[in-house]
């Protein structure tokens, strides 16, 4: 069993030359083998969170810890951080031309093995199909350019085959139902829901209650203005779903102003 | 330029005791002298945003045959492929297949084409497609070349198989290269070349390097140069076409070299409805300049000229792409497009991509895109989230940046072993 612990992760981002903070003290312990869900108003700092997690460059740590089984990942490349068994499927992915889906899978996978051991073609081809039939995606798919031309369920179904083909140890999903149809939303739990079990642990950001009825949480987490505020089962996101975010706010005595606030 | 280590009179001396050792005929006697004169009179060729004057390009002596030895190691292997291969100045394997020899294509080199054709050579060398006094540096190996392949290809001859031509910069002892490279397309004929230019040894040489293609009429000629040269190689090289009515000349060119390298690939397109196209992939790493000037003039009706080209530089390299498109008054009916595009993997990296179109005629299509860009951040931070290394990452880029030329090449073979090429071109730069 793996833990990832977030101790009191305080994180600036630049804007106009000067530093604003936007995680202010967050504090989460995953396990493997749980599922647990994000959820809160616009600007919160959820994708701030994730891309700190996986050592984004344009975010930047002002204190606190990110934990991998008692080690700090701070200090880590993005890559180690990767490898170390971290994944986060992108709010909004890259587009790389030139560099084909299939070459890019390989070379993720060979990054995890030693020099002079890559994967055989034939099974890392198996393995492909394998997963590119678990998300109804088609073999043309894998054979174009990262992410390039891809319609945005596309890119998502993306980043769902890249996190089955790389199995890490944690996957933090940012918004990865957003801009999905039904169909599509179904295959993607499908896939993250293939990858469940005692060395698997999911962190989900959403606005959606409906990827839960796919993907269960255990934990369902709101965070507003850079803190996660409260954290229940999976009953809170219905609350929430019905009530939004201002019973929560004032129930809770916060100082934070709301998208709804202006039609109130 | 350089302090040139030989004054006029002794240079002059050197190449008239060479030729006459030669045995040369007087033409070519003749030719190396006027070859001279310019070579004394001439400015230097100006390769926009750079300065080469400093070079050790004017590192020679008086000619002299040089023997080399053949070559051991992973050059061996390709070599042993070859229908030509020569280190130095010495021809060491030649070969045709029977087909060719029964239609009566040569490929010599060129000294003994010198004694054998004659004629063919005295009609061609230096005549259509580089002249004595288009420039110091051309007229400079006029004068000093001392060998070089020949290739001739008949009238209405269609070769499919490609002739594979490798010569190598003897860097073992310090020595000139003077290579001077004839081939003539006759009129109808079709042919295949690749030609690759490597070195070997630790010396530091300058390598003049110059190719004549000349494209008789409705002739198709696909010309692939490989340049693979090392650091040691302080490198001239020219390769220059010359197409008559309705003649293809479809140039491939990767720019692997490690060492500085001026590079002027031109086209000629005289006779109406000739086409040229150039593709080009570059490379230029550690303290490197490679500098290319690409240019096709359309002097023919209904000519067409395309240019793609590609670089990628690393580290501290310089790396410029100038792209001519000139189209003359008369040319109706012309096409010139080129597209410039530059990678650079390093804040210290230097590059230049500029096209520059001179038009002098009115009802033409022209057309050019240039661009110098960084690797995107957000591309190499997605790279990096999945688990692969930073070198790795850069080189899926670059291999991603140069997919647009390499795709576009004709043969798979060659596709395979430029992304070899490339690869190792990557990999040693990253352990010096
Ligand atoms: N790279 C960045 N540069 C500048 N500001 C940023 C950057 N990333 C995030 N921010 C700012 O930080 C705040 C939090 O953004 P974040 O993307 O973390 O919100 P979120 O909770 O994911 O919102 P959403 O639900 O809309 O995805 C926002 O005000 C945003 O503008
Ligand atoms: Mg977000």
């Amino acid at each position: 069993m793996s833990t990832l612990t977030i101790k009191d992760l305080k994180v600036s981002v630049t804007e106009n030359e000067q530093e604003r903070l936007i995680l202010k003290g967050v504090n989460l312990t995953l396990k493997t083998g749980e599922t647990h869900a994000i959820m809160g108003p616009n600007g919160t700092g959820k994708s701030t969170l994730s891309e700190t997690i996986m050592g984004n460059p344009a975010y930047h740590i002002v204190s606190g810890q990110i934990l991998l089984d008692g080690d700090d990942l701070v200090q880590r490349t993005v890559d180690e951080r990767a490898r170390a068994g971290l994944f986060l499927a992108m709010q909004y992915p890259a587009e790389i031309k030139g560099v084909t889906n299939i070459e890019f899978l390989r070379a993720a996978i060979n990054a995890r093995r030693s020099k002079d051991d890559p994967i055989a073609v034939t099974d890392f081809l198996a393995r492909l199909d394998d997963k590119l039939a678990v998300l109804n995606m088609s073999d043309a798919m894998a054979e174009r350019y990262l992410n390039e031309g891809f319609s945005g369920g596309e890119k998502k179904r993306n980043e769902i085959l890249q996190l089955l083909m790389i199995q890490p140890k944690f996957a933090i999903l940012d918004e990865i139902d957003s801009g999905l149809d039904i169909d599509a939303l179904q295959v993607v739990a499908k896939g993250v829901n293939s990858m469940k079990g005692p060395d698997f642990g999911t962190l989900m950001i959403t606005h959606y209650q409906r990827l839960l009825n796919y993907i269960v949480p255990d934990f369902v987490h709101v965070m507003m203005d850079g803190r996660i505020v409260k954290t229940g089962d999976a009953q809170l996101a219905h609350t929430l779903e019905a009530e939004g975010y201002a019973g929560l706010r004032d129930e809770l005595g916060l100082d934070v102003p709301l998208t709804d606030d202006d039609v109130e | 330029m350089g302090v040139p280590n030989l004054d006029a009179k002794t240079l002059l001396a050197g190449i008239q005791s060479y030729a006459q050792a030669q045995q040369e005929p007087a033409w070519l006697q003749q030719l190396r002298q006027q070859a001279l004169q310019a070579y004394t009179t001439l400015p230097l060729p100006k390769f926009e945003k750079i300065n080469y004057r400093d070079w050790p390009l004017f590192d020679f002596t008086v000619p002299q045959l040089m023997r080399s030895e053949p070559v051991t190691g992973v050059l061996a292997k390709t070599a042993a492929t070859q229908q030509f291969y020569a280190v130095g100045d010495s021809t060491i394997q030649l070969t045709l297949p029977m087909d060719a020899l029964q239609q009566g294509v040569i490929l010599s080199d060129l000294r003994s084409a010198i004694a054998h054709h004659g004629d063919l050579v005295q009609t061609y060398l230096m005549q259509k497609a580089l002249k004595v006094g288009d420039d110091k540096l051309t007229a400079l190996n006029t004068a000093m070349m001392t060998n070089g392949f020949f290739l001739y290809v008949p009238k209405n001859v269609q070769l499919k198989a490609p002739i594979e031509i490798l010569q190598v910069v003897d860097n073992r002892t310090t020595q000139n290269y003077f290579s001077h490279n004839l081939l003539i397309a006759a009129a109808g004929s079709q042919v295949n070349v690749i030609q690759r230019l490597a070195s070997v040894g630790e010396q530091a040489n300058a390598a003049h390097m110059l190719v004549e293609v000349i494209a008789e009429a409705n002739s198709q000629v696909n010309f692939a140069g490989i340049d693979t040269m090392s650091a040691k190689t302080t490198a001239y090289l020219n390769r220059r076409g010359y197409l008559a009515a309705d003649a293809k000349l479809d140039w491939e060119f990767a720019e692997m070299n490690a060492g500085n390298v001026i590079a002027d690939f031109d086209s000629e397109l005289k006779g109406r409805g000739s086409e040229a196209m150039v593709k080009t992939i570059a490379i230029a790493n550690q303290a490197q300049t490679q500098a290319l000037d690409t240019r096709v003039t359309n002097y023919g009706k209904q000519t067409v000229a395309n240019i793609v080209q590609r670089g990628i530089i690393l580290d501290e390299a310089t790396l410029i792409f100038n792209g001519i498109g000139h189209i003359i008054k008369g040319a109706h009916g012309a096409k010139a497009d080129q597209e410039n595009r530059l990678l650079m993997l390093s804040s210290k990296a230097r590059g230049d991509a500029d096209p520059i179109l001179l038009i002098d005629e009115n009802d033409v299509e022209a057309g050019h895109a240039a661009s110098v860009g960084r690797v995107d951040e957000q591309q190499m931070y997605y790279l990096l989230s999945r688990g692969i290394p930073k070198p790795v990452a850069e080189r899926l880029v670059i291999r991603g940046f140069l997919a647009g030329v390499i795709t576009e090449l004709r043969s798979q073979r060659l596709r395979h072993e430029l992304n070899d090429v490339i690869e190792r071109r990557l990999t040693d730069g990253q352990t010096n």
